[in-house]
């Protein structure tokens, strides 16, 4: 388990929870940080003495101070630390639940993991920690999982709409294939066709092709 | 305030440089007539100066510059003064059918002025009698007469209307004026005028026949011009003797002709010196006749000529002061045009400087009105929202949180189940505040705004909605300004806010397509559908202001049971 972690969170009380379970986790050495500027400054006396910090617990947002910060945010603080020390681990323990944040952190900052402030979160600091320490992907917060998965938007085209509209005009899905043909729409490969029916389907909940119609009609897509 | 104080500071500015350059221009124009004025009186002092000097053709080059500035600067009887000397000039040099010209110019100048009149009367009288237009000269001098009641004064015309008689050997008629003149007491206190008189008298006695009476009035003359000493008056006398003599006694008259001729030689009068000739041509004996005579024809030529000089010369210095008086006037006329060319051009800027403030201030007030128009928008948009975050704070939160403060104070928490119910219904009130700041949270304008926008309105999936999204043609964000993406984001999550909390919708559709330069997005769900009423509860209205306010349209378009579509379509 890590030796030496380092929590940075402007929030006392959060800090017990998380303090709670890295002493339940067995780690020996915990620092606290009340700014992100703070929090660096430790890491990099840590890094100079030969002693470094093995993990960074970090929050996104920072509440502004009386004192002039240089850094801002838990992302400005985790790409300095980062800079400084690539061997540190670094989880994010945050509000924030925005998908598109949360994957940006993964891609950009390399962090090793996510945690969803909520009722879960002692639990799932644990496991994040452990999983962090043991280097496994996709570290993050169950409710978070669909951040991962591309299916998280439900994406229709033009070429579905037209689809649709053939299909509200009487065409059967065999006939589309001939229909798409000679109107040189492509793709018109039967597979394909039926590929994006199927998958409107599941959009629209449709339970067949003339439901499928009756519903597009109604929400005005055809 | 202060640009209004700007605008009037600028119009008096222009009116006061207005009135200053009116100002100068007047003062200008009197410095002009008193400087000229006195370049005039200049001209005439020199004339007069040369005049006395016998230099004619300088007098009158003198006296013609002057009058052009008298006759401009309508000083008459300066202009007369000059005019009448003019004449006298030309006459002395034997021009009187220009004197007479000179003269006539002269005479819209001195209609009220007496000394002038009989001064140019006389003049035209003298013309007028050289040119043996002897009617004329009598009535002018006539005219001279009856101007004045001055007995001394009315002695010159009675004495030239004589003159004029005898002339016209009309003696009976010149003795009529002279004789009872020449017995006029005051005369002895002027003998010069006195000899004139009785010379001219005694001469037409004699030649009307009483050469006795007549000889003893010449010689009585001749005395009293001896006496003073009027050497040019006598040598009058000595023609007169010299004609007295010419069939009587031939020494004698030739004696007298050429005492007449040296003197007259003296004085270098020419009509004397040629009277004197002409007695001597008559009786000299041939060889002395031959050379007075062609002495006289010599002296005739010669005077000829120099009165056509003189003519001409006179004719020309009028012609051209004249002709500089034409090129003065036309320049004048340009100058004045061009003068009010650049009057017209400073106008034109003036107006052009002050158009221009003017639309600047115009302008820059239209500015000023729609940036505070829009501020005052923006911040009504921005109250709008406030009150929108507190109105929901209090029902949302506040509500909740009141209950599980009332739970964990009635209740014993020891017992698990009901720590666990507290727990879990913080929990609630957690993530609800969780989501509320999201909602409220800064957008993501850059690159990601797409992708976090579809996020956005993906999060609004559950179990008993779907929400998919339509892609049309295809949108460059990067090409799109912020203010639109934030109101956009805003607009679409009040919808999407509004579809859960109200419609009950299984399908959500919200598409994206951009059609020329405009983006197209259109929402449409499957609910239960709003009525105006709601929409206008619903902070639906902010939704349009903001839109607009980005230049967009936003529409609703809702029927009970048949859904909630909205259109917004916003420039690119």
């Amino acid at each position: 388990m890590f030796k030496k972690v380092l929590i940075a969170d402007d929030i006392d009380f959060n800090d017990v929870g998380a303090s709670l379970t890295l002493k339940k986790l067995g780690v020996p050495e915990i620092a606290y940080a009340k700014y992100c500027d703070d929090a660096l400054l430790k890491i990099k006396k840590a890094y100079l003495d030969g002693n470094p910090f093995e993990l960074l617990i970090s929050d996104l947002s920072f509440k502004g101070d009386y004192q002039v910060n240089e850094l801002n945010s838990g992302e400005e603080l985790i790409a300095a630390a980062k800079l400084l020390d690539p061997n540190l681990k670094i989880i994010v323990f945050s509000i924030e639940d925005r998908a598109h944040r949360i994957q940006l952190l993964f891609e950009k900052l390399q962090v090793n993991g996510y945690v969803l402030k909520g009722r879960n979160t002692l639990y799932d600091l644990h496991t994040a920690i452990e999983k962090a320490f043991n280097n496994k992907p996709e570290n993050i917060s169950p409710e978070l999982f669909h951040a991962f998965q591309d299916k998280a938007t439900s994406e229709i085209n033009n070429y579905d709409v037209v689809l649709i509209k053939y299909l509200s005009l009487g065409n059967s899905q065999e006939q589309l294939e001939t229909v798409f043909k000679q109107n040189g729409i492509s793709p018109n490969g039967k597979s394909s066709i039926e590929k994006h029916i199927n998958k409107l389907k599941i959009y629209f909940k449709a339970n067949n092709t003339v439901h499928l119609v009756a519903i597009a009609k109604d929400l005005g897509i055809i | 305030m202060p640009r209004y104080l700007l605008l009037i500071l600028l119009v008096l500015f222009s009116f006061i440089s207005c009135q200053k350059k009116q100002q100068s221009n007047t003062i200008n124009g009197t410095k002009n007539k008193t400087t000229n004025a006195t370049i005039a009186k200049k001209y005439a002092t020199v004339g007069d100066s040369f005049y006395t000097e016998k230099k004619f053709d300088s007098a009158y080059y003198h006296y013609n510059q002057a009058k052009e500035i008298f006759e401009n600067e309508r000083d008459t009887l300066y202009a007369a003064y000059t005019l009448i000397q003019m004449a006298r000039i030309q006459q002395i040099s034997g021009d009187y059918s220009s004197s007479e010209e000179t003269l006539t110019e002269a005479l819209p100048f001195i209609e009220n002025d007496l000394s002038y009149q009989i001064a140019s009367n006389n003049l035209f009288g003298i013309a007028a009698k050289e040119m043996k237009n002897y009617d004329d000269a009598i009535y002018y001098y006539t005219k001279i007469y009856n101007s004045t009641k001055d007995v001394v004064v009315q002695l010159t015309p009675l004495n030239n209307i004589a003159a004029v008689y005898i002339e016209q050997k009309k003696f009976k008629d010149a003795i009529a004026i002279l004789e009872p003149l020449s017995q006029k007491k005051f005369l002895d206190t002027l003998p010069q005028k006195k000899a004139v008189i009785i010379d001219n008298l005694g001469f037409a006695f004699a030649r009307n026949g009483d050469r006795k009476k007549g000889l003893q009035l010449m010689n009585e003359s001749l005395l009293i011009r001896k006496k003073l000493p009027d050497s040019y008056g006598s040598i009058e006398s000595y023609l007169h003797l010299a004609d007295f003599y010419k069939s009587i006694n031939y020494n004698k008259s030739k004696e007298y002709a050429l005492q007449a001729l040296t003197i007259a030689r003296f004085y270098k009068s020419i009509d004397e010196q040629l009277e004197a000739l002409s007695s001597l041509m008559i009786y000299s004996e041939n060889k002395e006749k031959n050379n007075y005579a062609s002495q006289f024809l010599f002296m005739n030529d010669s005077i000829k000529k120099e009165q056509n000089n003189a003519k001409n010369q006179f004719a020309k210095i009028k012609y051209d002061s004249r002709k500089i008086e034409l090129e003065n006037i036309k320049f004048k006329a340009e100058r004045a045009a061009s003068l009010l060319q650049i009057e017209r051009q400073n106008n034109q800027i003036y107006l052009f400087i002050l158009s221009s403030a003017l639309l600047v201030l115009i302008s820059l007030y239209i500015a000023n009105y729609y940036r505070r128009k829009h501020k005052k928008e923006r911040l009504e948009a921005s109250y709008a929202t406030e009150t929108r975050i507190s109105k929901a704070l209090h029902d949302e939160l506040a509500n909740d949180v009141f209950y599980a403060m009332n739970f964990a104070e009635t209740q014993d928490l020891q017992n698990a189940i009901k720590k666990e119910s507290l727990l879990s219904h913080l929990d609630k009130i957690y993530q609800r505040t969780r989501n509320f700041s999201r909602e409220n949270s800064p957008i993501e304008t850059g690159i990601h705004f797409e992708s976090e926008l579809k996020q956005m309105l993906s999060s609004y999936k559950s179990s008993s909605t779907e929400v998919i999204i339509r892609n049309g043609n295809p949108i460059d964000w990067s090409n799109v300004s912020t203010e639109k993406k934030i109101a956009l984001q805003r607009v679409l999550q009040e919808l999407m806010v509004n579809m859960k909390k109200h419609s009950q919708a299984g399908f959500v559709v919200i598409g994206f397509d951009k059609e020329q330069n405009l983006i197209k997005i259109d929402y449409s769900d499957n609910g239960i559908g709003l009525t105006e009423k709601i929409i206008l509860k619903n902070g639906l209205q902010n939704a349009e202001n903001r839109i607009r306010g980005v230049k967009g349209i936003l529409t609703f378009e809702s029927e009970t049971d048949k859904g909630f579509r909205a259109k917004i379509v916003i420039p690119k």
